[in-house]
């Protein structure tokens, strides 16, 4: 087996040692830890198409990875042993990046670091997630539907991701959306084609029916990702207030007039985490902040920034809040400064306590208010501190729904704490999803009830991964497959 | 003109179903879009101007035959003209006359509802629509002392029409209509059992030589009578004189209006005044037949040619009737002159006003169809914030009345001479 | 084709007498559409054996179960007004949704509305607007359903630069699959509320429709969740043609494609419009007028010089705004993008301003412009990707496919390019040249077909897209069969293996979809 691998990637490019094969077995999730059979990391598509390939003849499972470490979601854990990890993250071509269309070539190993400057240079930025690792795949980050910190552009679920490259678990290539053709990718570049269109080809989605599947549909090998111009000016607040209401109240004036551009809710724990303070600044915070950005481009940007700030001040005074430069200490800039870049190592949700666990699910911004006094609730009932728990939610689809996740820090070392959230993550978000919460994101132990109410939901994507992956090589044991 | 002549009208129905809704532009309410009863109910599309017009096709083509269920398919439809207003808005066909075509194809070849044949045989008969004797068809002026113009002659001829002749419960209505033009100083008779029927309704069922006969004979009266105008409450009466006896080449060489425009102008003579307080919260119901079908006749002959390489065009131009030119402003002119009479408008008036439900035959062939239509209306009016439903037309009014009356539905039904003869009491 | 006693008794029992019929001259009402006769050479397409009306879902799920029990065909439709509702050379029974036309909820605060299927977008415009919000508005007409644009058909239309694509607006569906099952997608089937169509896991919004809709080829759609979208203007409804208050709009024209397509370009960036399309800038002028008379009349009257000028590279663009500042700031921006790509400005009076508002805000007036010339329409060269290389195709095909229906005399000729274009918001653009043909003309019609007939490969073969809205308007998969043969990746083959999955006995009419056997 191994043999073969290294006659496809080359030999320093299949490893096998334990230590090294340990670093693949197990995440920060509660998943059980499996270890993998080998580790391989392909450079290019042909590699790829040739190791799944190989896993189709062999009965091998495939795991893809394209981010580097710590992991959270035990997506990336294998579910069966045997498996090999087919490890992305040193496919780190930055294609193209089309100024006039607004859109860049990626491959899967490439992390917001690295693009960030890439953009610059065309005038461009990257649609930013919430302050991901340093070494979070952006092509990752968008086929797993993370939301972007800019509702006003994340017109509905699949943004900003368009087109994919992809071998499918049964070996085939597909390019989706617009890519398919006619023509091969640079025939459509003659043209004046950007791969800029990701729904399709035709009457199917593909695009769509790789998002969500962690990994367990293909390989993708790269990815159109829409960007921006880039602000020439840029003024960011603050808005606290120890009750979300008005804040949300606030968002939804906001988002129904379509100001600003970065708009996402946290709270001082979640703010205390990203900023790098101590846990004793929590205390003297209010509960809640809205970090919110307006920006221009383009002609006039300072006329832009200057009524819209006018108009916010004006909504916010209507729900009695202020936009603030500053608060405490916090300047919104250095928010500002701190979310436009990936966090730096050690990853920030780690920094507090050494370990953390997400539940992240959607609803609106109007339903978040119950869940989050459920969680706290929860949180008392399994013996975790309130104040350990980080909240962000951030308003998606242009305001049509939200995006609420829960970070909830621990001392890993602390058995007694680690088993309260290990238990607070199983069951509580079970109790949340029976409230309504809708774990789009299926991670782990989340599928079991995920999938439980909707059985043909079940029978249909079955459906899929028979088309895709007949011999279901490709990451078994996740979702519902 | 024949069913052929409009084959390429039919060819080009792109069925876009506008022909179901009141004209977009108009769109008041999302409960009130609907503008044909033939679809609302029955649903089907071939219960749609346009899927009449593709039935007619179908029948050119010997696709299918004329038999009970495509008669139905036909006649379950008050020709009411609300698709021909709609189509009209943006395309240049002539929904409404291809149908009318279609019954008179139907007649024809005898395929028609069977209540038909007992309205036939009663205007043959006894000219009028209502199967009553015409010996006592100018009974209901009885004792109004009013000149018989079969003897007499007078400026103005009160021609009251089938309904208001034989149907009693209308009587009241007619008598106060005709009391009111008398005690203006209006130089007026009647015919009294010599009145025939206008022929307007068996036209649109499909009968177009009962049109022919009734206005040849119609028409010789009145010369013979002297009269200059003619005013009648009946709104079919009024749109077969004005519109229907053009159509055929039978043009009437008098002045033809509705009781509500001779009110209108006697108000404006201050000949009638309206000072007696009716404090009642109303909305007026447009007839078809006094609306968009009253409409005058616009005549046309020429050649139809290609230009641009295909854009059909008429030589000479052509003028599309669009419904607009109907009495719609008089009636509501003379409400808002009433003291008291708060006037709120439906969502669909004027010329995409909802049908009553009653017209060409349906009411006798489909009264379930006509009750239901109504109740539609009624429905509309309640939801407006209206206690009363006033109309100017006797078959709408009757319509109302009996669909209120099968709802359980209190809504009051008011004739709008009955309305301005309130408003006047104090002047008796 | 005929229906047995038996299945017609058992697709009776389920709505009742009143909502099934198998009399010729309902069913021709069923198999007649614009656009027939360039299928069939006749306005009529094979005659349904019956047709049938469902007022619920589960009447819906219990038809689609009695047609795969004994072997029938079915399609279903909402306003039909597309040979992609109704046509199909394999009669089948069309299921018309008329009686689904409830608007079952509208969340204002979190802009979304849960519609039946038959529910027109202007029906729902009108309930929206109460509480300051609009949905999306295809060009198709303000008498199309939400659910077409949304999930069955396609979404391109006037408001999609401010309303993005049709299909990207789509937030749950409850779908009848073509075997009778009920799925209900996303959250609705999560947690039962209609928040997200997205997930779990991937998401199955990808089998119900892809860039094009299905066009009933893998089930029916009975509910479906839509964003809806701030509006500005009045709450109460605008008669005849007023303005609108809170708003500006504009005709345009460039002097060449460069322009337009820079123009384009700065005004998605500058995220400022409501309303943008590509079209000459002369069709207000048709919109306007009553009748194609007074049309000839009007376009007599226009110098040819200025018909070319007006007639190529137009535009029609219109923004809001929510207040003073927003307005006066727009404004500005739109003004300096006019100047910097040496755009004119058409002078139009008050009348033709409240049509091309109606036309803004409803798509109304379409059928003025793309039906009333000579009967009847088609579009080809069409694409969607980056709106420069789409305004390349619009040009290229106009040459290869339209210009010789032009020089025929076979189709309307006055516009001297009939190309509509428009701007998605997530960036890509949409391209299609009209072709307005009269169907009672057989040379009009057999010119029109000869032409057609080739388009597809000529639009493949260019290179810039798959024609026919990428098979969403191409019958008997005629768009992708020309295409495959210069597309290096063989989706088809996924596209029917989906079919098979989802429909194992074929029983959704696939005629504008993709059958489920194998090219030979």
């Amino acid at each position: 087996m191994v043999n073969t691998l290294e006659a496809i990637v080359g030999l320093d490019n299949v490893y096998h040692q334990r230590e090294i094969l340990s670093d693949y077995s197990s995440d920060e999730s509660f998943s059980l830890p499996v270890r993998p059979g080998s580790v391989v990391k392909p450079g290019n598509r042909s590699e790829v198409e040739l190791i799944i390939k190989w896993a189709n003849e062999t009965s091998t499972p495939l795991i893809p990875v394209s981010s580097g470490p710590p992991h959270f979601n035990g997506d990336t854990v294998p579910g069966v042993g045997g498996a090999v990890m087919v490890d992305l993250s040193g496919m780190k071509k930055i294609i193209r990046i089309d100024r006039r269309n607004r859109v860049a070539m990626i491959e899967p190993g490439v992390t917001f670091g690295e693009l960030i400057p890439a953009m610059e240079k065309e005038g461009l930025a990257p649609f930013m997630t919430f302050l991901p690792r340093s070494s979070k795949s952006v092509v990752t980050s968008f086929l797993e539907r993370t939301p972007i910190t800019i509702p006003r552009h994340h017109w509905e679920a699949q943004d900003p991701l368009q087109c994919v490259e992809v071998v499918y678990g049964n070996g085939e290539l597909m390019r989706t959306g617009s890519a398919a053709g006619p023509g091969t990718v640079e025939e459509q570049w003659k043209v004046g084609r950007a791969q800029l269109r990701g729904m399709g080809p035709s009457q199917v989605d593909f695009t769509r029916l790789l998002q969500g599947a962690q990994g367990t549909m293909g390989i993708v090998t790269w990815a159109t990702i829409r960007c921006r111009p880039l602000p020439k000016i840029k003024k960011t607040f603050l808005i606290v207030s120890d009750d979300i209401k008005p804040i949300i109240d606030l968002v939804y004036k906001i988002t129904y007039k379509k100001l600003g551009e970065n708009l996402l809710i946290v709270n001082n724990t979640e703010l205390s985490s990203i900023m790098g303070k101590g846990s004793e600044s929590i205390e003297k915070l209010p509960q809640w902040f809205f970090y919110y950005s307006i920006e221009g481009d383009g002609f006039f940007p300072e006329d832009k920034v200057a009524y819209q700030e006018k108009e916010s001040i004006k909504l916010a005074e209507e729900v009695g809040l202020e936009l603030k430069a500053e608060f405490s200490g916090i300047r919104a800039e250095d928010v500002s400064a701190v979310l436009s870049e990936p966090s730096h190592d050690p990853y920030w949700k780690n920094k507090r306590k050494g370990g953390n666990q997400d539940i992240f699910f959607i609803t609106t911004l109007d339903r978040s208010p119950k869940f989050i006094s459920k969680m706290y609730e929860l949180a008392d009932q399994y013996h975790h501190a309130s104040e350990d728990i980080g909240v962000y939610l951030q308003p998606t689809i242009q305001g049509c729904n939200c995006h609420l996740e829960f970070s909830l820090n621990y001392n890993p070392e602390d058995k007694l704490a680690t088993d309260a959230v290990r238990q607070l993550v199983k069951e509580g978000s079970e109790v949340l999803a029976k409230m309504g919460g809708f774990f789009s994101r299926p991670y782990g132990t989340w599928s079991r009830f995920a999938f439980d109410r909707e059985g043909m939901t079940v029978i249909s994507q079955r459906k899929l991964k028979d088309i895709f992956d007949p011999k279901g090589i490709m990451n078994p044991g996740k979702l519902c497959y | 003109m024949s069913l052929e002549y409009y084959q390429e009208d039919m060819m080009r129905c792109n069925r876009c179903s506008y022909c179901k809704w009141v004209p977009h532009e108009v769109m008041k309410d999302a409960g009130f879009l609907g503008i044909c009863p033939s679809v609302e109910k029955y649903n089907f599309h071939s219960r749609s101007a346009s899927g009449r017009m593709i039935t007619a096709l179908s029948l050119l083509k010997g696709r299918i035959d004329l038999n009970d269920a495509s008669r139905d398919t036909i006649y379950q439809c008050q020709m009411c003209g609300g698709c021909d207003v709609s189509c009209k808005m943006e395309r240049d066909l002539e929904p409404y006359e291809v149908m009318q075509e279609l019954r008179f194809r139907c007649v024809e070849n005898g395929v028609i509802p069977p209540e038909y044949l007992r309205i036939t045989e009663s205007l043959k008969r006894e000219a009028n629509t209502m199967e009553k004797p015409k010996a006592n068809r100018g009974n209901w002026a009885k004792g109004m002392g009013v000149k018989d113009l079969g003897k007499e002659k007078a400026d103005v001829l009160f021609h009251a029409g089938c309904k208001y002749s034989f149907d009693e419960s209308l009587w009241p209505a007619a008598k106060s209509g005709l009391k009111l033009l008398l005690n203006a100083g209006v130089d007026i008779g009647i015919m009294g059992k010599k009145e025939v029927c206008c022929g307007g309704r068996s036209y649109e069922m499909g009968f177009k030589d009962e049109l022919a006969k009734f206005a040849k004979i119609t028409i010789k009266a009145w010369k013979s009578a002297g009269v200059k105008t003619v005013v009648t409450p009946c709104a079919d009466c009024y749109q077969a004189f004005k519109v229907l006896y053009d159509k055929i080449g039978e043009k009437p060489d008098v002045e033809i209006l509705h009781i509500t425009e001779f009110i209108h102008r006697l108000i404006k003579e201050d000949k009638i005044k309206l000072t007696r307080e009716v404090p009642l919260n109303v909305t007026y119901h447009d007839p078809c037949h006094l609306g968009r079908l009253a409409e005058p006749w616009i005549h046309w002959e020429g050649e139809i040619k290609k230009v641009y390489g295909q854009m059909v065009v008429h030589e000479p131009p052509k003028k599309k009737r669009f419904g607009t030119n109907g009495v719609y402003d008089v009636p509501r002119e003379i409400l808002k002159a009433i003291p008291g009479v708060k006037l709120t408008e439906m969502h669909r008036i004027r010329e995409y006003a909802w049908c009553c439900g009653s017209g060409a035959g349906v009411k006798e062939s489909y009264p379930d169809f006509a009750e239901s239509t109504a109740a539609e209306r009624i429905k509309e009016a309640r939801a407006v914030g209206a206690e009363a439903l006033v109309s100017s037309c006797p078959r709408c009014i009757s319509n109302f009345k009996h669909s209120a009356a099968q709802t359980g539905d209190n809504i009051k039904v008011y004739d709008i001479i009955e309305l301005v003869q309130q408003a006047m009491k104090n002047e008796e | 084709m005929t229906i047995s006693n038996e299945a017609y008794k058992a697709l009776e029992d389920i709505v009742g007498s009143e909502y099934i019929s198998r009399d010729p001259a309902d069913l021709d009402s069923y198999c007649f559409v614009w656009g027939n006769e360039l299928l069939y050479g006749d306005k009529f397409s094979p005659r349904p054996p019956a047709v049938i009306m469902p007022g619920s879902t589960e009447e819906v799920s219990a038809i689609v179960k009695t047609c795969n029990r004994f072997g029938l065909k079915y399609r279903a439709h909402a306003s039909g007004f597309e040979v992609a509702a109704l046509s199909s050379d394999t009669p089948f029974i069309p299921i018309d949704l008329r009686r689904m036309n409830r608007i079952v909820e509208i969340d204002a605060k979190n802009r979304i509305a849960v519609v039946e299927p038959y529910v027109s977008q202007l029906k729902l415009f009108l309930e929206t607007r109460k509480v300051g919000l609009r949905p999306l508005m295809l060009s198709s007409g303000p008498s199309c359903s939400v659910a077409s644009g949304t999930a069955a058909h396609y979404g391109s239309g006037a408001s999609n630069i401010s309303t993005d694509y049709g299909a990207r607006n789509l937030l749950g569906a409850e779908w009848v699959l073509p075997n009778g099952d009920i799925i209900k997608l996303g959250s609705l089937g999560s947690s039962g509320e209609w928040i997200n169509a997205d997930g779990p896991g991937p998401s199955l919004r990808g089998v119900l429709r892809g860039y094009g809709g299905a066009n009933g080829g893998n089930g029916i759609f009975t509910k479906i969740a839509t964003k809806i979208y701030p509006w500005y203007g009045q709450a109460k409804p605008m008669y005849p043609y007023e303005i609108p208050e809170n708003f500006d709009a504009h005709i345009l024209y460039f002097p060449d494609i460069n322009k337009i397509n820079d123009f384009t370009q700065l005004l998605y960036e500058a995220s400022i419009a409501y309303h943008f399309q590509r079209f000459p800038a002369g069709g207000v002028f048709l919109m306007a007028t009553e009748s194609n008379d007074e049309t000839y009349a009007l376009l007599q009257n226009i110098p040819q010089d200025m018909m070319d000028a007006i007639g190529t590279h137009g535009a029609t663009v219109a923004i809001d705004a929510s207040s003073k500042e927003e307005m006066e700031y727009k404004r500005k921006v739109l003004n300096k993008i006019i100047e910097e790509t040496e755009a004119n400005e058409l002078p139009i009076d008050e009348t033709q301003m409240g049509v091309l508002y109606h036309h803004v805000l409803t798509g109304g007036g379409i059928l003025k412009l793309a039906f009333r010339p000579t009967g009847s329409f088609m579009i080809t060269g069409t694409g969607d990707e980056a709106m420069d290389s789409m305004g390349i195709l619009g040009r290229e095909a106009w040459d290869k496919i339209v210009s010789p229906l032009y020089s025929a005399g076979a189709v309307f000729n006055a516009a001297p390019y009939a190309c509509w274009a428009v701007q998605y918001g997530e960036g890509s653009g949409h391209v299609e040249s009209l072709v307005q043909y009269d169907p009672a003309s057989s040379e009009s019609v057999n010119t029109a077909v000869e032409q057609f007939g080739k388009a597809d490969h000529i639009v493949a073969e260019m290179g810039f897209s798959i024609n026919s809205l990428e098979n969403a308007l191409s019958y008997n998969e005629s768009a992708l069969k020309a295409a495959m043969p210069y597309v290096p990746v063989d989706f088809v083959k996924y596209m029917k293996m989906i079919k098979r999955a989802i429909d194992p006995n074929n029983s959704s009419d696939p005629a504008f979809y993709v059958s489920p056997d194998e090219w030979e």
